[in-house]
């Protein structure tokens, strides 16, 4: 067992090898212009400056103020939501249809309204992450609530259980694991939208970095926060998902 | 040995613990073709002490008499009292239950489980602890009780359940075919266990099954249903002591009884079966 997963992290460590010697041969033999893609040890470079100057502390801030309040408003109101939704079948059925079509709209198109509404600034990629966060919330809370075991509570009711203790001690804790995939995929997809954003019309954060990196013509540098939203974007879906298998295997 | 006609439900003796009068129940609007009557005016008296079962053919609402006598459903009409009081909805200090499904809390370990429905009974924290412990002792499973239920096997988990209701300290314990999704040797164990607490603990038991040897083997009296729409057709009684032996199992006495009792059931089950899968009742006649 062990010896096949050192295989397996061999073959990914060569993967990733292979690409940096691709990437390194391509440069060295001048197939595209260093322009357009820097020498490998040029952008590891400007990474190592703007690591040690700390002036990537700025974008990244503005990024995950963004992409944190807009997360946890939408995950509080679609929590509240969802559970008030789901204590009516009447209210299901009225509104369970209505959030699924508005779920399946690319609400990236709303961004030039909310660009025109909030501002260019911060507001609009609060406004894009939060719409964009609320949908899989409310709506992983509403089938959760919905599908916990009726047996499980019937027998907390049996055994004497208030209202309260059958939501905090039985209903809760039963619907965690739905809820936490939910909030999962509303983390991954905010951030994303979030990112995207800032690249078309902002006035700071990561992706309007990388943008700027490449108006004001400088590549490496470009690439080099290209690295540091990657390595942010991995820490943060890891993050998720070490707590989206922690919920299921604890509570379900 | 076998009591049956129209005062087929009414057991004899003082004071009956659980007394169910006329008991209905049925969903829909009567004249259209959503009306199902679940169960036809039933009348049942349990007395302290006894287990009786109830048995008849699937659909014939054994199990939603079982939830009205222990306050999870509402009958139609008519009325059940327990120790003389109308049963309006649970009844934690006086019913537990025992489910056919487990329903034990998948987050939470054997011990857990136990004390958490103490807390919803509304017992003192302090005693929390030793409680469950004692109840785990009962059915042996107190070397479990850090497993999570999935960590345990479906004879395990009932044993659990089983402690969980015992653990609430009640006077009477519902099970709604609480051994049925087990394989027949574990059924047979826990059944013989349920024999030695009765003896040692006065509760009073109703239990429904499917099964029965099931019934014969545990039950002081096996109140039998008519098919869909069902009502209580009568009441055997077995006339021997708890703890049952091992031998009673085997015993000549059993299997009269048993024979007895598939003979009332036999005519309901094919009704059952004629109205609800007419092919197979005729490949079978």
């Amino acid at each position: 067992m062990i010896a096949r997963r050192i295989a397996i992290h061999a073959v990914q460590a060569g993967l990733v090898f292979a690409l940096l010697a691709l990437w390194w041969w391509i440069t060295a033999t001048g197939q595209v212009h260093p322009f357009v893609l820097p020498p490998p040890m040029a952008v590891l470079d400007r990474l190592g400056k703007l690591l040690a100057s700390g002036t990537f502390w700025s974008p990244l801030s503005i990024t995950m103020w963004e992409f944190g309040v807009s997360f946890v408003t939408a995950t509080l109101l679609g929590l509240v939501f969802g559970f008030l939704i789901s204590r009516r079948r009447l209210v299901v059925r009225t509104f369970d249809p209505l959030l699924a079509a508005l779920y399946s709209v690319p609400m990236v198109l709303l961004l030039p309204l909310f660009v025109l509404t909030f501002g260019v600034g911060v507001g609009s990629k609060i406004a894009l992450g939060f719409v964009v966060a609320f949908f899989p919330v409310v709506l992983s809370t509403t089938t959760a609530f919905l599908t916990v075991d009726a047996s499980l509570q019937r027998a907390a009711l049996s055994m004497g259980a208030s209202q309260s203790q059958l939501f905090v001690r039985v209903l809760l804790p039963a619907s965690l694991p739905m809820v936490l995939s939910g909030m999962r995929i509303a983390l991954i997809t905010s951030l994303l939208s979030i990112l995207g954003a800032e690249t078309i019309a902002s006035l700071g954060g990561l992706g309007h970095e990388i943008f700027a990196r490449v108006e004001y013509m400088q590549t490496a540098e470009m690439y080099a926060y290209l690295a540091i939203t990657v390595i942010v974007a991995m820490m943060i879906n890891g993050l998720a998902l070490w707590i989206d298998a922690w919920g299921r295997r604890k509570f379900s | 040995m076998s009591q049956t006609g129209f005062h087929a439900g009414q057991a004899d003796g003082p004071d009956p613990i659980i007394v169910a009068r006329d008991v209905r129940q049925s969903f829909g609007v009567p004249g259209t073709p959503g009306h199902v009557v679940a169960l036809q005016d039933s009348s049942l008296s349990v007395h302290a002490g006894e287990l009786v079962c109830l048995i008849g053919p699937s659909g014939c609402g054994k199990s939603s008499l079982l939830n009205i006598i222990g306050g999870l459903a509402r009958p139609t009409s008519g009325e059940v009292l327990v120790k003389g009081r109308p049963v309006n909805g649970p009844m934690p200090k006086d019913i537990a239950f025992v489910f056919q499904e487990s329903t034990l809390f998948p987050w939470l370990d054997v011990i857990d489980n136990i004390k958490t429905g103490l807390e919803f009974q509304g017992v003192d924290r302090a005693q929390l602890e030793d409680r469950a412990i004692e109840a785990l002792k009962v059915v042996g499973m107190l070397d479990f009780r850090n497993h999570l239920p999935r960590q345990l096997s479906g004879g395990m988990k009932q044993r659990v359940q089983l402690a969980r209701a015992l653990s609430l300290d009640t006077d009477i314990i519902l099970m709604d075919e609480p051994f049925a999704a087990l394989d027949e040797q574990t059924r047979m164990v826990l059944g013989e266990d349920i024999s030695v607490l009765l003896a040692r603990s006065h509760k009073t038991i109703v239990f429904v099954t499917h099964s029965l040897v099931e019934a014969v083997f545990l039950a002081d009296r096996v109140a039998t249903f008519t098919a869909r729409p069902g009502r209580i057709k009568s009441i055997i009684e077995v006339d021997e002591p708890h703890p049952r032996s091992r031998e009673f199992m085997t015993s000549e006495k059993l299997s009269v009884l048993r024979n007895e009792l598939y003979e009332l059931l036999h005519d309901e089950v094919r009704r059952t079966m004629e109205s609800a899968e007419r092919p197979m009742a005729q490949a079978f006649a």
